[in-house]
């Protein structure tokens, strides 16, 4: 890692602007002094220690150039942890960052936490408004990723990010789950991570859509039978890749008034898939109607057949975040192979 | 990106191979070859897009490239 020199604060800024190292907001300026109190919050993991290899440009990651680019975002040294983390759920192979990296698709990463970690103050934010703005542990914990993301990965918008648009969410799009307010256990916990651990997932994903919904109170079952078919439609929405046959991995968070709905009605986290993976579909010939081919298909599929936008119902995280309202919303995936979910332990001391 | 990444797992098969790059994503192909170790992979550049600008645009484009990637897939094969 080079050492830069500046006259002052704001020759470094505009200097690491000029470099291509940031996102295009200031960026707190990555001292040595500021790197090693970052370093220092995390003592049980190796400063030297490579995370992983950031595709495309393939760079040889280690913990300290990720605690660079957590000063550059601003994080506070206590969510250096989760950063990490963060690098090292990409970096699997079974994330295919190259590909998330490099495609003309809008694919952002979002980063959800579950467990203790979440906690540590100050808390990441999983009610009113958490993927908003004025939350600093979720804006810059998703900003340090994206900053590796840049400058380890070559993700720069033309270079090595061909994304036709870009969208808000390259920025950050970190989230903790709103455990206290779910009545299902924490999602980590199905994604094999055992209770009380903290752990971080990341999946590829579209900016969120959002899934307005009033109880109607007929009856428990109907109304978690509406939940079900507007979150399945809002994953199918035309346009999407998902929808065209390329039927890949899907993120919904859920309003803790539907979840508590949903939750009522008999349905926990695994049937809730099962039921959206089944009516999250296209058929055949509206697929072939609007985009001219199936992704995937080999011999030719009768018009009704239903082409399903998931890969499988394990393909759809299901998180419960938000605060009061009725609001839930969907985050579409890629394909299958793609920016499916990847989990991982959030290292702490007590490991 | 997935045009190169396929091209260069074809390679190291010691097959030859020619990558077909748009010329909007020329840039990204320099990078993703050099970082994956084989920046002298054999590509041949076409005006960006092809998609929906007809068949006979596609013949143009294609008669245009055809004398590169042969050349390119000769020397591939020595």
């Amino acid at each position: 890692m080079d050492l830069l020199h500046a006259l002052d604060e704001s020759e470094a800024r505009e200097m690491l602007h000029d470099l291509g190292c940031t996102d295009g907001l200031p960026v707190v300026v990555p001292t040595p002094e500021r790197v090693d109190e970052m370093l220092a919050a995390a003592p049980f993991i190796r400063p030297d220690e490579v995370i992983g290899v950031v595709a495309p440009r393939m760079g040889r990651t280690t913990v300290t150039d990720v605690a660079v680019s957590a000063v550059m975002a601003g994080c506070l040294p206590v969510h250096f942890p989760i950063v990490v983390a963060e690098v090292r759920a990409v970096c699997d192979p079974a994330f295919a960052l190259g590909v998330v990296q490099g495609t003309t698709h809008n694919a952002a990463v979002l980063t959800i936490v579950n467990g203790p970690a979440r906690l540590w103050p100050p808390a990441l934010a999983t009610a009113t408004g958490a993927l908003g703005p004025g939350h600093r542990p979720n804006a810059t914990i998703g900003r340090a990723l994206r900053l590796v993301l840049i400058n380890a990965g070559g993700a720069l918008p033309g270079a090595a990010d061909m994304s036709t648009l870009g969208q808000p969410a390259k920025f950050t799009c970190c989230i903790g789950e709103a455990e206290e307010d779910s009545p299902w256990p924490p999602y980590s916990q199905s994604r094999g991570i055992a209770a009380g651990r903290s752990a971080l997932t990341a999946i590829a994903v579209e900016g969120p859509s959002q899934i307005m919904f009033v109880p109607i109170g007929d009856s428990v079952a109907a109304d978690a039978a509406r939940i079900v078919e507007l979150v399945a439609r809002t994953i199918a929405v035309p346009g999407a890749l998902a929808s065209m046959g390329y039927s890949g991995s899907a993120a919904v968070a859920l309003c803790p008034l539907h979840a508590d709905v949903l939750a009522a009605a008999s349905f926990d986290r695994s049937s809730f898939s099962a039921a959206v993976y089944v009516q999250a579909a296209h058929s055949a010939g509206e697929i072939r109607r609007l985009h001219g081919f199936i992704r995937g298909e080999r011999d030719r599929l009768d018009d009704a057949t239903l082409v399903p936008a998931l890969a499988s119902p394990e393909h759809l995280a299901v998180i419960v975040a938000g605060g009061a309202g009725t609001y839930s919303a969907v985050f579409c995936g890629l394909s299958d192979g793609v920016g499916d979910a990847v989990t991982t332990i959030i290292e702490t001391d007590n490991e | 990106m997935g045009t190169v990444g396929d091209s260069i797992k074809i390679a190291l098969l010691n097959t030859p191979v020619v990558a077909l790059i748009g010329d909007k994503f020329w840039e990204q192909s320099v990078l993703v070859a050099r970082a994956q170790g084989l920046s002298d992979l054999p590509r041949v550049k076409f005006p960006y897009p092809l998609a929906g600008s007809g068949a006979d645009n596609l013949q143009r484009v294609a008669v245009a490239v055809v004398d590169d990637v042969l050349r390119s897939l000769r020397l591939a094969a020595r």
